[in-house]
């Protein structure tokens, strides 16, 4: 597709909006501000969150059960529970309709948790990627599809590699877990001593309209 | 207020503009050139700087003492002396006008800092500037550069280990630069943020949202703290 200044020009401003809309899902969710995230969300009812470890939560009530209630599950009375994530290493590509966008970020961070197995609050490096559909509304960009595949999770003290990942992960403490509406729909990244690290998401190119975004492959590899 | 194809691309080019400064700001702080952080700033006198323990350090002279004077008391002969944050998770919003412009980013990073006992120690420190910017002369300045954090801990002592107190009194009590602080003119405009096991963490400063010009953001009270109930309930 072949655009004008005009439609380049947008497709600028654009990427500038979804990239602030993604800088406010990482403010507001180290703020606990769990009650406005989810209104960073398309309202459609194929709007889902795909979380590594939980599975897929589709739909408001799905986005808000991930997002609100498993997050308020894991802050208990939010005293000392910690998540700093920032965004790293974007690919960002809108479609030349100017309709859709898909986006791709590393998120390294650090989370503080308490873990059953000692009852204490601890420090964690917690790295995620962020591999992202938005979609246009007539309220400006809103996430449609967010996939939250781990490259690491370890505790401050001991290495990903000297102590098991998925373990770590299993001993986080919350106080209920919510039960996703669908299987994940992509393969755990989680590191391991047992697997190889590969592209998980494929980094966007340039497409021109909804169509091509269910062109299959796209994301998976 | 309507913007014309011409003013759109303006405002875009100011976006660049404003994320290479802060980059730039960032790598010249890494190499100690503080002088050249200073020239960064404005020079208007309603410039400050507000800096997490410290306050409001109002003015050029209050930006100068915080830039150069703190800097390279910290620094010393600068052998060793290392500091360096990264910045990422911009949220950049520019006037329509294209006079003003506020952001807020994340600036993960380490420092390498003298100890009293003559010895270094590594730190995290993870800081999250909230910046005001002001055109002038056609170039972009900074205006009001507020900075909060959120984890200061040493290499073998994480941000859990060493709360309810020790994270002041174990690292920066421990530091030589310590004594050297200045005092800010008048108290910080936001709350601190430094991890502890006793708060919740809240939302610092409000998101920067698309405005027409500086008054009308103003009159919005645009970087209020927001409430927070802490009890499962966000407050409006």
């Amino acid at each position: 597709m072949e655009l004008t200044l005009e439609q380049k020009i947008e497709r600028l401003q654009d990427a500038q909006q979804i990239r602030n809309l993604m800088a406010s899902f990482s403010y507001l969710q180290a703020a606990h501000e769990h009650g406005r995230v989810p209104g960073l969300f398309s309202n459609r009812e194929d709007a889902y969150v795909d979380c590594e470890g939980m599975g897929m939560f589709e739909g408001a009530d799905g986005i808000r059960r991930f997002l609100h209630d498993w997050q308020w599950s894991l802050d208990g009375d939010g005293k000392g529970s910690f998540n700093e994530h920032f965004l790293a290493s974007e690919v960002l590509e809108v479609a030349g309709d100017g309709k859709t966008a898909r986006g791709l970020w590393m998120a390294p961070g650090c989370e503080t948790r308490k873990l059953n197995s000692t009852g204490k609050m601890t420090a964690l490096w917690v790295w995620c990627r962020y591999a992202v559909d938005f979609i246009k509304s007539d309220e400006g960009w809103k996430i449609w599809h967010l996939r939250i595949p781990y490259d690491v999770v370890c505790d401050y003290h001991a290495s990903w590699v000297e102590k098991d990942c998925k373990t770590l992960v299993n001993d986080i403490a919350y106080n209920s877990k919510p039960k996703a509406d669908r299987p994940s729909g992509f393969v755990p990244a989680l590191f391991s001593m047992e697997k190889t690290t590969d592209l998980f998401f494929t980094p966007p190119g340039p497409y021109d309209t909804e169509d091509d975004l269910t062109a299959a492959g796209f994301w998976m590899q | 207020m309507e913007l014309t194809l011409e003013q759109q691309a303006d405002r875009l080019w100011d976006v660049w503009q404003l994320r290479n400064l802060i980059g730039k700001y960032q790598y010249l702080l890494t190499a100690h050139e503080h002088a050249q952080v200073y020239e960064m700033f404005s020079k208007r006198d309603d410039i400050y700087m507000d800096c997490e323990g410290m306050g409001i350090l109002d003015g050029p002279p209050g930006v100068c003492k915080f830039f150069i004077d703190w800097h390279q008391h910290q620094d010393g002969d600068s052998m060793g002396q290392f500091n360096v944050k990264t910045i990422t998770t911009d949220l950049i919003e520019v006037a329509d006008d294209g006079l003003t412009a506020f952001a807020l980013w994340k600036g993960p990073g380490y420092e390498t800092r003298k100890k009293l006992d003559g010895s270094s120690e590594v730190l995290h420190l993870w800081g999250i500037p909230a910046i005001d910017f002001i055109k002038e002369d056609g170039e972009w300045k900074i205006w009001h550069l507020r900075l909060p954090h959120s984890i200061l801990c040493d290499y073998h002592r994480s941000w859990v280990d060493l709360d309810d107190g020790r994270r002041v009194m174990g690292v920066d009590g421990e530091l030589k630069q310590s004594g050297g602080k200045p005092k800010g003119d008048r108290p910080s405009g936001f709350r601190p943020n430094f991890y502890s096991q006793d708060i919740a963490n809240e939302l610092t400063f409000e998101l920067p949202v698309p405005y027409r010009t500086y008054d009308e953001l103003a009159q919005k009270g645009f970087w209020a703290v927001k409430t927070f109930t802490g009890d499962g309930e966000d407050a409006e």
